[in-house]
């Protein structure tokens, strides 16, 4: 199956912090057969609207990736984990048999705009 | 049975009088007499729809970006009815979608239409 996450994190992070949590889906993508097939990074952004703690802004990452349903299973509980994370979001895109058709559809957000 | 025999007895009534009968309906019995009421509350109905935003631009709602749906909150942060947005089923069910994974995410706030920047 093919998914995309999304991971916001706080915005006051180092680079060694962030990194640490891209290679969470490295690392994870690596050992359960799969592979990252688009890795973005959003920036910063202001919340359109605070988070419970507070937060008012955060950092976005975005990855697109193939692999198991395991996969998702374990990030999510390394990211659960992290303190760095405040929120995170798996979507399921397609099988993998549809993955030129979804890379064909798919356009980098900071394209977009 | 009645509907009919309603519907049958007020088409009889419009024919007498020379009015135009071909758009009258009968879907309810709480007819207040008043034809000129019944007329007005046809045309409201049978108006004709606007077709689906999306389906003309031939785009789709996407929830990582938050301009693509904020124009179908409300200001109090409501998802606005498809009688209102005038979508088809489709998108209007996609675009409900992006928008709970839009606030999850922060992207746009749940009381209000505020999106990221």
């Amino acid at each position: 199956m093919i998914y995309e996450a999304a991971v916001v994190a706080y915005s006051d992070l180092d680079k060694a912090k962030l990194e640490n949590i891209k290679n969470v889906f490295k690392e994870v993508t690596g050992e359960g057969d799969g592979s990252i097939l688009h890795e973005d990074d959003w920036g910063v952004k202001v919340f359109g609207q605070a988070t419970e703690k507070g937060a008012t802004r955060g950092h976005y990452l975005y990855f697109v990736y193939r692999g198991a349903t395991t996969i998702n299973t374990e990030i999510n509980r390394r990211l659960g984990i992290n303190e760095n994370v405040i929120k995170s979001l798996f979507v399921r895109l397609g099988k993998d048999s549809e993955e030129a058709k979804i890379l064909k559809k798919f356009r980098p957000i900071s394209t977009k705009r | 049975m009645e509907d009919k025999r309603n519907y049958e007895e007020k088409k009889s009534n419009y024919e007498d009088r020379g009015e135009r009968t071909s758009s009258y309906r009968s879907r309810d019995n709480n007819d207040d007499g008043d034809n000129n009421n019944d007329f007005e509350r046809d045309r409201r109905m049978f108006s004709k729809r606007r077709n689906c935003w999306f389906c003309a631009k031939k785009t789709e709602p996407d929830w990582k970006d938050p301009q693509s749906y904020s124009w179908l909150v409300s200001e109090f942060g409501k998802i606005s009815a498809r009688r209102v947005t005038g979508l088809c089923a489709y998108h209007q069910r996609e675009s409900t979608k992006s928008i709970k994974r839009g606030r999850h995410m922060g992207l746009i706030s749940y009381l209000s239409n505020q999106t990221a920047n």
